[in-house]
């Protein structure tokens, strides 16, 4: 059982080590913004626009992308001032 | 010919395998000086015999279930992949920027040699299957967990690649880190030390901002899937966009490391290259 117990923890402490790393920051930030954005856009608070048979919107990418942006900045910002503070 | 998302492709996984090889073979040849040869090879070969069932099984495996429950959902697939690389992608890039502004300790493949011998000179001596157990292990986890973050691109873009109407995308890839393996392989047998020369840092970085690219990219259109339509959503600039995407993540980590690097300088939060064995 123990053992058991063992191989599982190992398993997700791996898939949590290799995918969310030291910065949990970052994943809960892309989630929330991508998250935010997928229920903005089921529950039709955004809407794209049709053009022809695609969809399309100048908004959504802009939205995402700035916010990766920052958010990649703030996660080197918040680890400068955690050394500041040392 | 091969498609702008091809040639990403097997630049992405080809960069990023020339860094996990030189990484692993680092240790691995610290295993073989220190400790001894047959034991090293042998753990060597196991990872990356353990490597290969892995990717193949993970990507059979993903490729079916992708085609039978996510077949007329393709935006959800961009979405899932999308967001994988994008976190994936980032935390590469965030310590990219550390390491560049200086916050981080840079990889110094000599120093990481000389931890790994002198860590192999204090074990103990314990044999298992007629093989010096610690070199076995050492090299074996090595090869394994430097290449795991190799088939995870590998398998992430290739699924979408393939996804996207470029078949074999995922031998494309497979074929640039297997090129890449045995690039490293030769120049360390030849080499005989530490691939120190190999410039490790900017090419994580190059890897990063790809990665990070492709992540804002993919993920984008899977949002898509959550609309009325359910399909993907199309960029106002079409493929372009990869490139805008690709220039502002350059623009935003220069923009940061020239910020940072002088106040850590002026502040001395300066990390010296040590013995950076962590990841990525």
């Amino acid at each position: 059982m123990t053992l058991l117990l063992n191989i599982i923890v190992g398993f997700f402490r791996f898939w949590y080590d290799f995918l969310i790393g030291d910065c949990w920051q970052i994943a809960l930030g892309v989630a929330c913004v991508m998250g935010g954005l997928a229920f903005a856009l089921r529950t039709g608070l955004i809407a794209p626009v049709l053009h022809g048979d695609e969809i399309t919107s100048p908004w959504i990418p802009l939205a995402a992308g700035s916010a990766m942006l920052l958010l990649i900045v703030f996660s080197v910002v918040i680890e400068f001032t955690a050394k500041m503070r040392k | 010919m091969l498609s702008p998302e091809i040639i990403a492709l097997m630049t992405a996984v080809f960069v990023a395998s020339i860094v996990e090889a030189v990484e692993a073979f680092t240790i691995v040849l610290a295993m073989g000086l220190t400790r001894e040869w047959r034991s090293t090879i042998f753990g060597t070969l196991g990872g990356l015999v353990t490597l290969a069932i892995v990717t193949s099984g993970i990507g059979i495996t993903l490729s079916r279930l992708t085609a039978s429950i996510l077949g007329s959902t393709e935006a959800l697939l961009q979405f899932i992949i999308g967001i994988l690389l994008l976190v994936f992608g980032l935390q590469w890039l965030r310590k990219a920027i550390l390491r560049a502004t200086g916050l981080k300790a840079v990889h110094d493949e000599d120093a990481i040699f000389r931890r790994e011998q002198e860590a192999a000179r204090r074990a103990g001596t314990e044999t298992k299957f007629g093989l010096d157990w610690f070199a076995f292990v050492v090299s074996y986890k090595g090869v394994f967990l430097e290449g795991m973050e190799v088939v995870f691109i590998v398998i992430t873009f290739g699924l979408q690649a393939q996804r996207n109407l470029t078949p074999h995308a995922m031998l494309f890839a497979a074929a640039s880190a297997m090129l890449a393996v045995l690039l490293v392989g030769f120049a360390g047998a030849f080499a005989h030390k530490p691939l120190s020369a190999v410039p490790e840092n900017t090419m994580k970085f190059a890897v990063a901002l790809l990665l990070s690219t492709f992540g804002v990219f993919w993920s984008v259109e899977g949002l898509g899937y959550f609309s009325a339509r359910r399909q993907s959503l199309e960029w106002p600039i079409g493929d372009w966009g990869l490139l805008l995407v690709f220039a502002a993540w350059l623009l935003v980590s220069w923009l940061t490391v020239a910020v940072l690097k002088p106040l850590a300088l002026r502040d001395a939060l300066v990390s010296t290259p040590t013995t950076a064995g962590e990841k990525p």
